[in-house]
């Protein structure tokens, strides 16, 4: 099995496998609800380091794939931004943080999120013409 | 890195930022219910079903690396499409009937899986973004 496919598979599956053997240990020991928040932060800190990555690979790559995995980028990073108030909404229990009602903020965070996949889905439809032609 | 972008991309990206800020100030002046919130909140995994056509036929064309590349992106989609409406339904539930075991496995479990899968999806997304730059790097 060459290198990088064993490499694959741990990133993968032991993945899956860690967060298994994480959600039973807060089955066994009742781990408070903040806890959940760590999987929240790890995917806010993976998705600014995919951002990080494409603008390191755009340097690297240059023309039209570069265009496609900013555009992916933009998304991700966008995603990124809007899980930090809706957790803190969300655990904290609050109605409003400052002015803006609890309401307000998830329905920016859902109309964002579909938009975050659009973007993806643009990129990867612009990625498959590009490679047509 | 912004500079590679096209004028009608300005526009997408744009236009998404714009509905956003649209719905937000609609929901903040009272015109967007709990049950629309949640339903857009599904909505959320409708695009993501064009995006595996895309990224299927895009790996198909290019093959090779690229292909690696793009079936880290992939999975961390499909994690995402599969793993999001349920985690949604189980929140629903736990508002409707307060923190209670489902499928005789307690919540502390569901927290912890729900937010691990979420957290995994992007680790693999950002794994195939490195693997991007990584090919650039050593070529």
């Amino acid at each position: 099995m060459a290198d990088h496919t064993r490499r694959d598979w741990l990133i993968g599956a032991g993945g899956i496998v860690l967060v298994l053997i994480l959600a039973y240990l807060s089955h066994m020991f009742q781990w408070p609800r903040v806890i959940e928040m760590i999987g929240d932060l790890v995917a806010v800190v993976a998705g600014l380091a995919a951002v990080y990555f494409i603008y390191q690979a755009t340097d690297e790559l240059g023309g039209q794939v570069s265009r496609y995995i900013t555009i992916m980028g933009v998304g991700v990073g966008y995603y990124s931004l809007t899980v930090i108030p809706h957790v803190y909404a969300h655990i904290q229990g609050v109605q409003a943080i400052g002015p803006i009602s609890a309401m307000s903020l998830f329905t920016w965070q859902h109309v964002a999120n579909i938009w975050v996949f659009v973007l993806i889905a643009y990129a990867l439809y612009l990625f498959w013409q590009g490679g047509r032609r | 890195m912004m500079d590679v972008l096209e004028r009608k991309d300005w526009y997408v990206l744009g236009t998404g930022i714009a509905l956003g800020l649209i719905g937000a100030v609609l929901a903040q002046l009272g015109y967007v219910g709990l049950e629309a919130e949640i339903l857009l909140g599904f909505a959320m995994v409708i695009p993501i079903l064009p995006a595996l056509a895309f990224l299927y036929f895009t790996r198909k064309l290019w093959g090779g690396d690229v292909a690696r590349y793009l079936d880290f992106i992939g999975v961390g989609l499909i994690i995402t499409l599969v793993m999001f409406p349920i985690h949604l339904q189980w929140h629903m539930a736990e508002l409707a009937a307060g923190s209670i075991p489902a499928w005789g496995i307690s919540p502390n479990f569901w927290y912890m899986f729900f937010h691990g899968m979420t957290a995994h999806s992007f680790v693999l997304i950002a794994y195939g973004f490195y693997l991007f730059w990584d090919s650039g790097v050593n070529r």
